[in-house]
């Protein structure tokens, strides 16, 4: 099948043709079509850049290796947050558990966030970026079965029925995470909300 | 939208999480990654191969082989090809100390009969042909006979026997051809041994009568 062919297909034709044919060209174009939203997940999820893309990178490894795994009653974009999901969730408990052993002396305040968004100008860029840390630095603190429902719907923007497919959950508990989790962030929003 | 259905007391925190900057993948993720699932491929071959020599399939069998093999190599230990002990001829000991007893007993008498009738027998030698010629092949350069001749003239004498110049059977090796060892007794060992033996001797004929 042509390339140009394959760019117009959808998701689950890409995946098909990956599957029946192992065309290296379906795979290419589902990793150009998901590397974006799932580094943007995944970075939300765990705030460091670093861990975020070898996450994401995992997970189109795991797509490559796993691809047979893929039922096409799912919807692929499903599957592949689901993947990526398990992997931040697995890769955050590390972290927590390196943490607990090493407290290091720097604290929060000297974490990085590489943010790669140029299009402000740089007088407002300073105070966006600030804003976009301290937005982070609190949603960080969310608790995180309510912070994976929260990203899934208000920065990736899925359904609730996407998100409980994703999570593992009925869509009740979907909305019920998500409401707390707002909540949660509301609080710690505060100050925001009055600039 | 879905949006719509989210609750209102939300609203401005679900605008700013819209509004946060999209995080992009780093520009050579692809790279990355494909150099990553060519490793990961050599790593799934390795572990095919390591999978396929140590399959469940082959486990049993090669168990089974080396089960096998150790058996056979413990029934194999079993059988030895060393000589059973008990059918080896055993040696001379090298040094033998031979004892005559002044009143001697049935052996101190035999031993001192041989001795006697080496003597005679080196005498004859002496008396035919050279005397150094003929105690050199007849006791192989041995100088204890002469020591040996003498010890029935006094209560308790040593015959020290070495392989290098060891008597004939006949004058070491009595009783059936066991190897004995004759140790020199005191006056009071000597004494108890002699009433040990009468203590023997009433038993003996004890048992006889009865």
């Amino acid at each position: 099948m042509l390339d140009k062919n394959l760019v117009e297909l959808s998701d689950e034709e890409l995946i098909a043709e990956f599957q029946l044919n192992n065309t290296i060209n379906a795979f290419e174009i589902l990793v150009q079509r998901y590397k974006n939203p799932l580094t943007n997940f995944v970075y939300r999820f765990l705030g460091d850049y670093e861990a975020c893309s070898d996450v994401v990178q995992e997970t189109m490894i795991k797509f490559y290796r796993n691809k047979d795994s893929y039922k096409s009653i799912a919807k692929f974009s499903t599957w592949i947050y689901t993947i990526a999901g398990n992997l931040a969730r697995t890769e955050y408990q590390r972290r927590r558990r390196r943490q607990i052993f090493s407290i290091n002396s720097y604290g929060e305040e000297n974490e990085n966030y590489e943010i790669p968004d140029e299009s402000y100008r740089p007088d407002i860029m300073t105070d966006s970026v600030i804003k976009d840390k301290i937005i982070q630095k609190s949603l960080l603190k969310v608790s995180r079965v309510y912070r994976e429902a929260v990203i899934l719907r208000d920065i990736q923007e899925l359904s609730y029925e996407e998100i409980a497919e994703i999570m593992g959950l009925t869509v009740g508990t979907v909305k019920s995470r998500i409401n707390r989790g707002r909540a949660q962030l509301q609080k710690l929003l505060k100050n925001i909300y009055n600039e | 939208m879905p949006r719509l259905e989210d609750n209102n007391r939300n609203e401005k925190v679900t605008r700013l999480l819209k509004d946060l900057p999209k995080i992009n993948a780093p520009s050579n993720f692809e790279n990355e990654l494909s150099l990553k699932i060519n490793q990961s491929e050599q790593k799934k071959e390795k572990e095919y191969w390591f999978d396929k020599i140590f399959s469940p399939t082959i486990i049993p069998p090669a168990a089974l082989a080396v089960t096998a093999v150790i058996i056979l190599f413990l029934l194999r230990g079993n059988v030895s090809d060393a000589e059973d002990p008990f059918q080896i001829i055993p040696k001379l000991r090298e040094e033998q100390n031979l004892m005559q007893d002044q009143f001697g007993t049935v052996l101190d008498k035999i031993i001192a009969d041989e001795t006697k009738r080496l003597g005679k027998s080196e005498k004859s030698n002496d008396q035919t042909s050279n005397e150094s010629e003929s105690k050199n092949d007849f006791y192989k350069g041995d100088s204890n006979i002469t020591e040996a001749s003498s010890f029935e003239n006094t209560s308790l004498e040593r015959i020290s026997v070495t392989t290098s110049n060891y008597l004939p059977d006949q004058t070491i090796i009595m009783s059936g051809g066991l190897n004995y060892k004759i140790i020199r007794v005191g006056e009071e060992e000597r004494k108890m041994i002699e009433m040990l033996r009468e203590k023997i001797n009433i038993a003996t004929d004890y048992q006889r009568n009865n």
